[in-house]
């Protein structure tokens, strides 16, 4: 579990250019929990998912990763980061070994396992994000704009985290890209039933289509953090603070104020277009 | 103002073409969007129009300027100017409003005239707040205005934007479509964008789909969009309420399948549901 | 941790030094340092003292800003006035016993190493004063204009000063993206701080290697980009900021005749 205990971040203290990025952030995260964290830019979201690896210390407040106190002095920052697994946004930018394979062995290598589970690790996760065996033995700078950004997720996940955090995952990407890396993490999240999976998106589409729970951030604060369903009850708000809402909502949204009978928490085309049919053919919305 | 006769591209020592007998005609004030995956040619095609890159075989007009033609490759990179998807990586100076002053200084236009275009430009794209500004300290958004008054300085009569929103957030996305928009529909500028986000396509005027070099769709948003299989199978998406009448009509509701926006789904809706459902 | 780096610390500011000509402010700043080496006597550089201070009055940059650029440099003056006390040769004035030897010190020595630094001073003062009051954009513009007479001799001065606007540019740029990479190694586990040098070198490959692939799309793009706004070398090219000489030069230029007139009356007509 994860576990923020009014976290605070502020950028360049005591400096003309001070600037509060984080205000007293409280959120705890279960174990096993796929959870979408989202806010515009400068909401403070990058900053909170750096302070959860220990890329950033907190001007104030405590972080417990499991109970243990990441942030406390002579904390084994080098333990934190075998356990939290960050992949970085636009994360194929890292990439810098002539192989794929060695590449995705980066981090087991890092913590000194032997060569017969790297092997297995780096085979492994190449596996689950889709790259083929003959992928592994290319040059990572040869693969299609998807696939290096599969490999670069590959290397973190290789090192098998407890906890794994990608910041905008599908930044840049077509549909399909797009689609392909939402399949990995709901995989994922199938997978490893102890992992806990957090993924930055500006998309509350993605965020629909992918996440159990979401986190909002708003001016350095939790906004919410609740189930999606119940998000995206708050339409308005969500609007207010200046995230898109998709169609489906905005639709459903004006039919209910419209006096139309539809279930509160729709945020699916599949889910709307079954409770409208129902409707339509004279039954009550809810299926 | 922009044509394509057979127009073909690959690039040398490959035989695959990446661009295979593309024919076009692009109307003076229009704005078109091109749609497509990720490889699919459309980033190739839109270089094609400023000559960065020449057909293999056809042949390609800009403002009735043929590209290939190498002593009026300045007349068409003026005439069609061309925004990219970096935004860092498009910027030359360190102050916005040289970055704005490039392409007259380029050109040999006066001093005065040129600070005369940078004011009207920046004030174009509403950025002339930030004329002073480092372009580093700039939201992604802001950028990509400023690279489009960059390009405007050329008084160009075309605008072609090479994917510029995909590596914004959804503000920056809405800044620089508002800021296109209103080029187009205000000042008559030709727009052909380049993009995989099919919101953004959904305001065009037009919409061609390319895949694998080639047109696959040409149309309306309304039309392009009502194709809901063969556009998934593009690997695209629609618009979700597209989508949902999509789904609905299968479901056996009747709701026309070209619906596109959250208004015009509202008002099918509404009267499909009847009475019945109305308080 | 490289977001600290600034390049030339420029102190925006309307006063009459920020005003001049910046290639003219290139060459006097120059003259400075080269006046400088003329000056022995303790008067002299008494004068010569007076005329900074007045300088840095008129810049309206505070002192405190100008001592903090010489902080970086104190360990170059105290070696440089150690070398000069300890290995100038001459009239011994007194000697320190160390075991069998004995290290002398020399009158010369000891001159010396206070005129070396006194310059080395006088120096990193003159030098900043530039900076602090000139952007990085008109330092440009001023190294363009004392290169232009070598065109003939084809040395590319457009093209010069083109590649320093774009690296001022990028400084920031590649500042966040480094940052950015060293982050992300860090957090597959990659260790840069522990290991004799020979690792440390291995260890900084992870961070190298995507940085230069990076700079190397960043210029790629960037190349096309400045294409399609019609950049072709510097021939043609005008300019929307001309700077021109003004009165105010021609002022500056008399002042800082009349300073030297001064100083070589001070230094060689006074017989005291």
């Amino acid at each position: 579990m994860i576990k923020t205990e009014n976290v605070s971040y502020v950028y360049q203290p005591s400096t003309p250019f001070e600037s509060a990025a984080l205000k007293g952030a409280s959120l705890e995260i279960e174990d096993g929990s796929l959870t979408a964290v989202i806010g515009h830019t400068g909401s403070g979201k990058s900053t909170l998912i750096q302070l959860m690896c220990a890329l950033l210390k907190p001007t104030s407040g405590r972080i417990l990763i499991d109970g243990e106190d990441i942030t406390a002095k002579g904390a084994d920052l080098r333990a934190v980061h075998r356990k939290v697994g960050l992949v970085f946004q636009y994360p194929e930018h890292q990439l810098f070994e002539d192989t794929v394979y060695k590449d995705i062995a980066f981090g087991p290598k890092n913590m000194g396992l032997d060569e017969k589970e790297i092997d297995e690790r780096v085979r492994e996760s190449a596996r689950v994000v889709g790259l083929k065996e003959k992928h592994l033995d290319r040059s990572p700078f040869d693969l299609s704009g998807g696939q290096k950004r599969r490999a670069a997720i590959a290397g973190v996940l290789a090192m098998n985290p407890k906890v794994l955090i990608l910041d905008e995952p599908t930044a840049g990407l077509d549909p399909k890209g797009r689609d392909d890396i939402l399949g990995i993490i709901k995989t994922l999240h199938k997978m490893r039933s102890d992992m806990i999976i957090i993924f930055v998106s500006h998309s509350m589409e993605d965020v629909a289509k992918t996440a159990e729970n979401v986190i909002v951030m708003n001016d350095g604060g939790v906004e919410m953090h609740c189930s999606v369903a119940e998000a995206f009850t708050h339409a308005e708000r969500l609007q207010e603070i200046g995230l898109n809402v998709p169609q489906i909502t905005l639709l459903t949204d004006r039919l209910r104020s419209a006096g139309i009978k539809l279930p509160e928490h729709i945020y699916t085309v599949d889910y709307a277009a079954k409770a409208i049919a129902g409707l339509v053919k004279g039954g009550d919305g809810d299926v | 103002m922009i044509k394509t006769e057979n127009l073909v591209f690959a690039y040398e020592d490959s035989a695959d073409e990446v661009l295979s007998n593309i024919n076009l005609n692009i109307e003076k004030g229009s704005f078109t969007a091109v749609l497509g995956h990720n490889g699919s040619g459309k980033s190739t095609l839109a270089k094609m129009f400023n000559a960065i890159l020449l057909p293999s075989g056809g042949k390609a007009y800009v403002n009735g300027i043929d590209t290939s033609d190498e002593k009026r490759v300045f007349d068409i990179r003026r005439s069609a100017g061309m925004v990219f998807q970096n935004p860092d990586n498009q910027m030359v100076a360190a102050v916005v409003e040289d970055e704005v002053a490039f392409a007259p200084e380029n050109l040999g236009v006066e001093p005065k005239e040129i600070r005369a275009r940078v004011d009207e430009c920046l004030s174009a794209v509403g950025m002339t707040k930030y004329a002073q500004s480092a372009p580093s300290k700039l939201s992604g958004g802001q950028k990509q205005r400023v690279a489009i008054a960059s390009v405007l300085a050329m008084n160009p009569e075309i605008l072609i934007l090479d994917e510029p929103t995909a590596m914004l957030d959804p503000m920056g996305r809405k800044e620089v479509m508002r800021t296109v928009k209103r080029l187009n529909k205000e000042q008559g500028i030709t727009v052909v964008l380049i993009t995989h986000y099919m919101d953004e396509a959904a305001e065009a005027d037009r919409v061609i789909v390319i895949d694998d070099g080639k047109i696959v769709t040409d149309g309306t948003p309304r039309e392009v969009f009502s194709e809901v299989e063969k556009m998934k199978s593009l690997g695209l998406d629609v618009p979700q309420v597209t989508l949902l009448a999509h789904e609905l009509r299968a479901l056996g509701v009747n709701i026309p399948r070209d619906t596109l926006t959250v208004d015009e789904a509202f008002d099918a809706l509404v009267s499909a549901l009847g009475g019945e459902t109305r308080d | 941790m490289f977001k600290d780096i600034t390049i030339g610390q420029y102190i925006p500011g309307s006063s009459p030094l920020h005003k001049m000509y910046p290639a003219l402010k290139i060459i006097l700043t120059i003259a400075y340092i080269v006046v400088l080496f003329f000056l022995h006597k303790p008067l002299s550089y008494a004068a010569f003292f007076v005329f900074t201070a007045a300088l840095i009055l008129i810049s309206g940059v505070s002192v405190k800003i100008i001592l903090k650029g010489i902080r970086p440099m104190l360990w170059i003056l105290i070696f440089t006035a150690l070398i000069n006390l300890f290995m100038t040769q001459g009239e011994t004035v007194f000697s320190i016993p160390l075991w069998a030897f004995s290290i002398n010190i020399s009158r010369e020595g000891i001159v010396l190493a206070a005129t070396m630094t006194v310059r080395l001073l006088f120096l990193i003062v003159g030098a900043s004063l530039l900076t602090l009051t000139t952007s990085p954009l008109q330092l440009t513009d001023g190294i363009e204009k004392l290169l232009k007479p070598l065109r003939p001799l084809k040395v590319p001065s457009y093209e010069i000063a083109m590649m320093m606007t774009i690296a001022i540019r990028f400084i920031p740029t590649l500042a966040e993206e480094t940052d950015k990479i060293i982050k992300a190694q860090t957090a597959r586990g990659a260790d840069f701080e522990t290991g004799n040098i020979l690792r440390r070198a291995k260890a900084m490959v992870p961070i190298l290697v995507p940085l230069f692939v990076s700079a190397f799309r960043r210029a790629d793009e960037l190349a096309t980009a400045m294409e399609a706004r019609c950049y072709n070398g510097g021939g043609k090219r005008t300019r929307m900021k001309e700077t021109r000489m003004k009165k105010l030069d021609a002022a500056a230029i008399a002042v800082f005749l009349l300073c030297c007139g001064i100083l070589a009356v001070l230094e060689y007509a006074l017989k005291i």
